[in-house]
């Protein structure tokens, strides 16, 4: 029986062993990471090795949520791969701005493999995220500078001349008004030149309803492109900087007229000219409600309304938004859009730098390239309609086998030479073509071309932050009513609580320093 | 022979030792079992606490582990940081109100559901009720936030147009300061009430059949014996569960704050994790965040501890 009972007790021993090492195994394997790709192909000739660029394409191209067809996305990339044997491997992000964020900060510090992705180069530069691109322009980016103007790089490059990236904008005119032109001539309403003007359209739009059963929104707005499409009407330069009477430059929120703008648009929302959750909107939010053809107005960046026109028409033919010019007490009523620091970034840790280079210099070696990165393979995908002034029509402007995870050559230098007569998109082109350069239309900034050291800005000011978080709070509550327009100027107290006052004396010394 | 206090003293730590050798010697089985489990939290949960040397340094989080071990110290200025910020006392401020109106409103909802639920004795209609009361723990909160901001939306919102029908105003509920905490706290419980249940039903099951039929015998109705015989019952149980809901008293729900807030209710909605996930995790200042998160742990800590001393004093179950 002992024996029994020591047999017994040896198999259970046994069991017991081989699960605690079942368990562990698994545990290590669930542990271990996750097998990063080489860069070489699985050709088994071996003798060409066709280097991999990994693109995190975080630059809003692919907003819409859906990805490529495989065999689509795979014919287009063979064009590439075919013509400079570098291969794009396109990292795609998710559909909304913060989540593209996050999913950006994590693949960089988790140390996966990426090559280049959108971003501003003043958040990463100074933690040596990303590398100067001076040496590979020069080796492998020929048509780069030669495609992209030296006013295009003026926001990407530091004190010191170094090019952190390639630039994504340069000022434009992006935050129109767009109005439904249609609606306007069924109300026997001329397009308003004047925020006087646009106040009785927009009151006489409400007051009709012209979407039906209630659910026309007059004005879709957030609180970003209000100051861009109006401030200018009541202030000297817009939304800007400007230099007071003191000599110091301060941020447009200190000049005079910027409470009356904040007056105006409080009493458009008060009048629920400007939708009530406007400032609780997303970007899809506003978009939807654009196709749904429920939208008099838009206060929004301007891709907002030509980007889905196309798909508003394929239900409402009649739709039509126009942009409508306007001026105010001050002016023109659309502030310039800055050059931003916002470009395509080369990791620090690329093994294939040199290749990501060659990569965009082929999207910026001719505008067919950047074509193609748009819409597909030419003759397949698209054929050209005029081909000396690059317009071009899709072969089936309604297919969705092309997400555009491969529009890569994205930036004015090429988005305004190239358009399309495709329905779906003509809008768009049109607007980048025609209109998005037309800096007249607006005002430009005070201390437009300069382009302040945010490194120094933060370390001057740590709690940089809360100031951008207090303009932006404390200016929704103005403009919904919550906190009275009369504290005002308590507000410019507070932000000086904040640090406004060593903001402004960093600015101000940058200012007097860059433009010495 | 006399024997010194040191002898024995060495005499009971030999003895002490061999015993827990002996111990594990005996029960090597079970060691055995809980090793993987030993070695989940020594890997994932302790090795990483070393990380938290990141709050008093520098970091780029592209350096890897070379910059967590050699980059430049910094000391208390992340805290400083944190603390000298216009927006520390609201934001603080925000986070306790919220998990204090949480723990108010959302840790009694369970046990009363518990409660209610232990009184139904049709079977099938019991089991409805859990099923349908468990489902909303696993939609996603941000499922949620969309429903939410459908049914509370200004335009066409179900809870707007019943308003409407009594000839109020629409209410923007998720734009105006004075509901937005309301909404939050409501919406926590209908996601949470359900799953919370099962804990406390299954401690009322494990209670004396007999102190019933006791009771009953005694003439107390189904209130008297709910309140003298189910809750005191359940009490350690509730008794723990509280304490460690005090160790995520600073936690007030990230994820769901996230989802539905915006700048227009920041003064009542911006949390301690908000803050941080926009002033340090989109900026990539991870030793900042490192050094918030490790504020509130040291809070968290801190109130688990008094709250542990605090349930033994008034003699109930702790955790240790």
């Amino acid at each position: 029986m002992i024996l029994h009972e020591s047999k017994r007790g040896l198999s259970v021993y046994k069991k017991v062993i081989s699960l605690t090492l079942v368990c562990t195994m698994l545990l290590i394997a669930g542990c271990s990471s996750k097998d990063t790709s080489t860069n070489t192909n699985n050709d088994s000739s071996k003798s060409k090795v066709i280097p991999k660029v990994y693109v995190y394409n975080n630059s809003g191209a692919m907003q819409s949520g859906i990805t490529s067809n495989p065999a689509k996305l795979e014919s287009i990339k063979k064009v590439i791969v075919d013509e400079i044997g570098v291969e794009p491997v396109i990292i795609v992000p998710p559909t909304d701005v913060d989540g593209a964020k996050q999913k950006l900060n994590l693949l960089l510090s988790s140390g996966e493999e990426l090559d280049i992705y959108w971003g501003d180069w003043q958040d990463y530069a100074p933690k040596k995220m990303i590398t100067s691109i001076n040496d590979l322009l020069s080796k492998s980016g020929k048509d780069v500078t030669k495609n992209i103007s030296a006013d295009f790089f003026q926001g990407m490059t530091d004190k010191d001349k170094k090019v952190w990236g390639i630039p994504r904008y340069t000022p434009t005119v992006a935050y129109p008004v767009w109005i439904r032109e249609d609606w306007l001539k069924k109300l026997n309403i001329t397009m308003p030149k004047t925020i006087d003007e646009l106040d009785k359209a927009l009151k006489t739009i409400k007051a009709s309803d012209p979407a039906g059963s209630g659910s026309t929104i007059t004005m879709l707005a957030d609180l970003k492109s209000l100051r861009y499409c109006f401030a200018g009407a009541f202030t000297e330069y817009g939304y800007s900087n400007f230099k007071d009477t003191d000599g110091k430059i301060k941020p447009a929120q200190s000049a005079p007229g910027y409470k009356d703008f904040l007056t105006k648009m409080h009493d458009w929302y008060a009048q629920g000219l400007i939708t009530k959750e406007a400032f609780t909107y997303k970007t899809t939010q506003n978009v939807e409600y654009i196709k749904q053809n429920k939208v008099a107005a838009t206060a929004l960046w301007y891709s907002r309304v030509s980007l889905n026109h196309g798909t508003l028409n394929q239900n409402f033919p009649e739709a039509n938004y126009q942009i409508a010019s306007l001026t105010g007490t001050k002016g023109k009523a659309e502030s310039v859009y800055p050059a931003s620091n916002v470009g395509l970034l080369f990791s620090a840790n690329s093994k294939n730098q040199e290749a990501a280079m060659k990569l965009m210099n082929w999207y910026n070696s001719d505008v067919e390239h950047y074509i193609v990165g748009w819409a597909g393979v030419k003759d397949t995908d698209w054929k050209y309609k005029d081909e000396k002034n690059h317009i071009f029509e899709l072969t089936n402007p309604t297919s969705k086998d092309y997400a555009g995870e491969l529009n890569l050559g994205l930036g004015l230098f090429n988005e305004a030479k190239a358009a399309t007569y495709d329905p779906i998109n003509i809008k768009h082109s049109n607007y980048l073509k025609d209109d998005i350069l037309k800096l007249e239309r607006g005002k430009k900034p005070f201390d437009f071309g300069i382009s302040y050291d945010m490194t120094a800005v933060n370390t001057a000011v740590p709690n940089y932050a809360d100031i951008t978080k207090m303009q932006d709070e404390q200016e929704i509550k103005f403009i919904t009513g919550t906190r009275p327009l009369s504290e005002f100027d308590a507000y410019l107290s507070d932000l000086n609580k904040a640090g406004y006052d060593k903001y402004i004396a960093e600015i101000s010394k940058q200012y007097t320093s860059l433009t010495k | 022979m006399e024997v010194s206090p040191v002898d024995v003293k060495v005499a009971r730590n030999l003895n002490t030792n061999k015993n827990i050798w002996n111990t594990a010697k005996k029960f090597k089985l079970y060691y055995l079992l809980i090793l993987p489990g030993f070695i989940y939290f020594l890997i994932f949960k302790y090795i990483p606490l070393f990380g938290v040397i990141v709050a008093f340094k520098d970091i780029s989080p592209f350096q890897g582990i070379k910059d967590i071990l050699t980059g430049p110290w910094v000391g208390l200025k992340h805290f400083r940081t944190f603390f000298e910020s216009y927006y520390f006392w609201q934001i603080l401020g925000n986070t306790l109100l919220i998990s204090l109106y949480k723990f108010i409103f959302s840790f009694p909802a369970p046990i009363i559901l518990a409660l209610l639920m232990n009184e139904i004795s049709n079977v099938k209609y019991k089991k409805v009720v859990q099923t349908v009361s468990y489902l909303p723990h696993f939609i996603s909160l941000v499922v949620v936030a969309g429903l939410l901001t459908n049914i509370l939306s200004t335009r066409g919102g179900l809870l707007n147009v019943i308003i409407g029908l009594f000839g109020a105003e629409p209410i923007f509920f998720l734009g105006e300061s004075q509901y937005f905490r309301g909404v939050l706290v409501v919406s926590d419980i209908w996601k949470t009430v359900g799953w919370g249940t099962i804990i406390y039903l299954a401690a009322i099951t494990g209670i004396d059949p007999g102190l019933y039929e006791s009771a009953k015998i005694d003439g107390a109705g189904r209130f008297k014996q709910t309140l003298h015989i189910t809750l005191p019952g359940i009490a350690s149980i509730i008794s723990i569960m509280a304490i460690m809901r005090m160790g995520t008293i600073l936690d007030a729900g990230f994820q769901q704050v996230l989802t539905l807030y915006s700048p227009a209710v920041y003064d009542v909605a911006d949390i301690i994790d908000t803050y941080v996930y926009r002033s340090g995790i989109e900026k990539m200042q991870y030793s900042f965040s490192t050094a918030v998160g490790l504020f509130k742990s040291v809070i968290a800590l801190i109130l688990v501890l008094l709250s542990n001393i605090l349930a033994k004093k008034m003699g109930q179950e702790g955790i240790w």
